[in-house]
């Protein structure tokens, strides 16, 4: 008996939610979830590029003097590292924009 | 419209901007280091297996900023935009 | 996502000591599945250990001599006792990528928690080694070292290679996931949109599948389980060094 009144409940409370009308915490949600969108996708721009300058120029390195392979490729691992990390942010603000805005 | 299917809308619209600026940077980056290691290939033939795995390397790493991208573009899709 | 199979999770609580923790048991299942094959690789790899060189001696000796090699470029001669937790990891990533290309088999890197533990592995280890060879002092001043308020900017850095070092990897093998699990239903609905009954899609699905596995799976999964093993060999030895 408990469990038929809980299904009930259940499905009514889904039906409610679905009509909810558009007020502002709705607004806010909807903005929250298209900022996230812009974020990221308009912050993975630069770091993209970036590192493509980055492993192109090393390649370049690499044929006009082979013996110093080893310490170009790490140079151009470290250069990696930095230039990421502005798109790491993105990533956080894209994230939180996500979970945290109710 | 209700609340339910806005936030589906928005979360749809999010998720196409989100990959398709996305993809427009670590693109462009790729190319880029494909032009260069074909350049550093024809001014020294001997080094085509050195430049081959350096150039696999690069792009792997330029493609990363893409990926973040992605897992947005899906997060938005299928989380948020779910029935 | 739970009806395409990619995230299964179970929730263990222990009411009494207040603890409850979330897991995905399919996931565990393969990480020892990927354990038990680098066991069998071993055995398999240390009888050319002795004898005569063949070719098990020569995957051993690339596969080994590579990393050592890089190694002892980037550290010096104390870079050897190094090897063996990279060429672990290089493995254990390599094969956790290539065991979900197979139709049954899932991968464990497609899960974000296995991609942050082993980032998170790397991280204590090269800073923990730092901190012992350089000593605390020259270590904590390495933050401040190009100029004096760099110290946030450093900081920030510290954590965001650790945030793309584990990303990089689940989100190449998550993708590869998604397209295999996804690839399917799309051609499917595709084809009954159309108007085209379901069986005919068939063909259609398994050369989609092959081809979006070769790529994905195997090529994608050997570059990225390469860059992941160099970038923590990488991190190992920028950190140490003076």
């Amino acid at each position: 008996m408990d469990i038929a009144y809980a299904a009930e409940a259940a499905k009514t409370a889904v039906e409610v939610a679905k009509a909810l009308p558009i007020d502002g915490k709705v607004i806010i949600r909807a903005a929250a979830l298209l900022g996230a969108g812009i974020c990221m996708g308009a912050g993975a721009i630069g770091p993209g590029i970036g590192e493509g300058i980055v492993g192109g120029r090393a390649c370049e390195g690499i044929a006009r003097q082979p013996e110093l392979q080893g310490v170009l490729t790490r140079t151009m691992l470290i250069a990696d590292a930095i230039a990421e990390t502005t798109g790491i942010y993105a990533l956080v603000i894209a994230l939180l924009l996500i979970f945290v805005v109710s | 419209m209700s609340a339910h299917e806005l936030i589906r809308v928005v979360a749809f619209a999010a998720s196409a901007i989100c990959m398709g600026l996305g993809a427009v940077g670590s693109a462009v980056g790729i190319g880029i280091i494909g032009g260069k290691d074909i350049r550093g290939s024809s001014i020294n033939p001997k080094q085509q297996g050195a430049l081959l795995k350096t150039m696999l390397i690069a792009m792997a790493i330029a493609s990363t900023t893409a990926i973040y991208a992605l897992l947005v573009a899906l997060l938005l899709l299928f989380l948020i935009g779910a029935v | 996502m739970n009806d395409v199979g990619l995230i299964a999770t179970k929730t263990l609580f222990i009411p009494e000591l207040n603890f409850k923790v979330t897991y995905n048991p399919q996931i565990l299942l393969f990480s020892w599945v990927v354990i038990l094959l680098i066991f069998g690789l071993g055995l398999f790899l240390i009888r050319a250990v002795k004898g005569a060189p063949s070719r098990r001696s020569a995957l051993l000796e690339t596969l080994y001599g590579s990393f050592s090699n890089m190694a002892t470029e980037a550290m010096g001669a104390d870079g050897r006792k190094f090897v063996p937790l990279v060429v672990t990891i290089f493995l254990f990533v390599l094969i956790s990528n290539w065991l979900g290309v197979v139709p049954g088999l899932q991968s464990p890197t497609k899960d974000l928690n296995t991609c942050l533990a082993l980032g998170f592995l790397v991280f204590v280890v090269a800073h923990t080694s730092a901190m012992r060879k350089k000593g605390l002092k020259s270590y904590l001043k390495g933050y401040f070292e190009p100029f004096f308020f760099f110290l946030p900017i450093n900081i920030v850095g510290e954590f965001g290679k650790l945030v793309s070092h584990s990303f990089r990897l689940f989100g190449n093998i998550f993708a590869g996931a998604i397209i295999f699990a996804l690839s399917g239903p799309v051609i499917i609905k595709t084809f009954n949109a159309i108007g085209l009954p379901t069986y005919s899609a068939s063909p259609f699905i398994l050369g989609a599948l092959l081809i979006s596995q070769a790529f994905f799976g195997l090529f994608v999964g050997t570059v990225q389980a390469l860059v992941f093993a160099l970038l923590a060999l990488t991190y190992i030895a920028i950190l140490r060094e003076a």
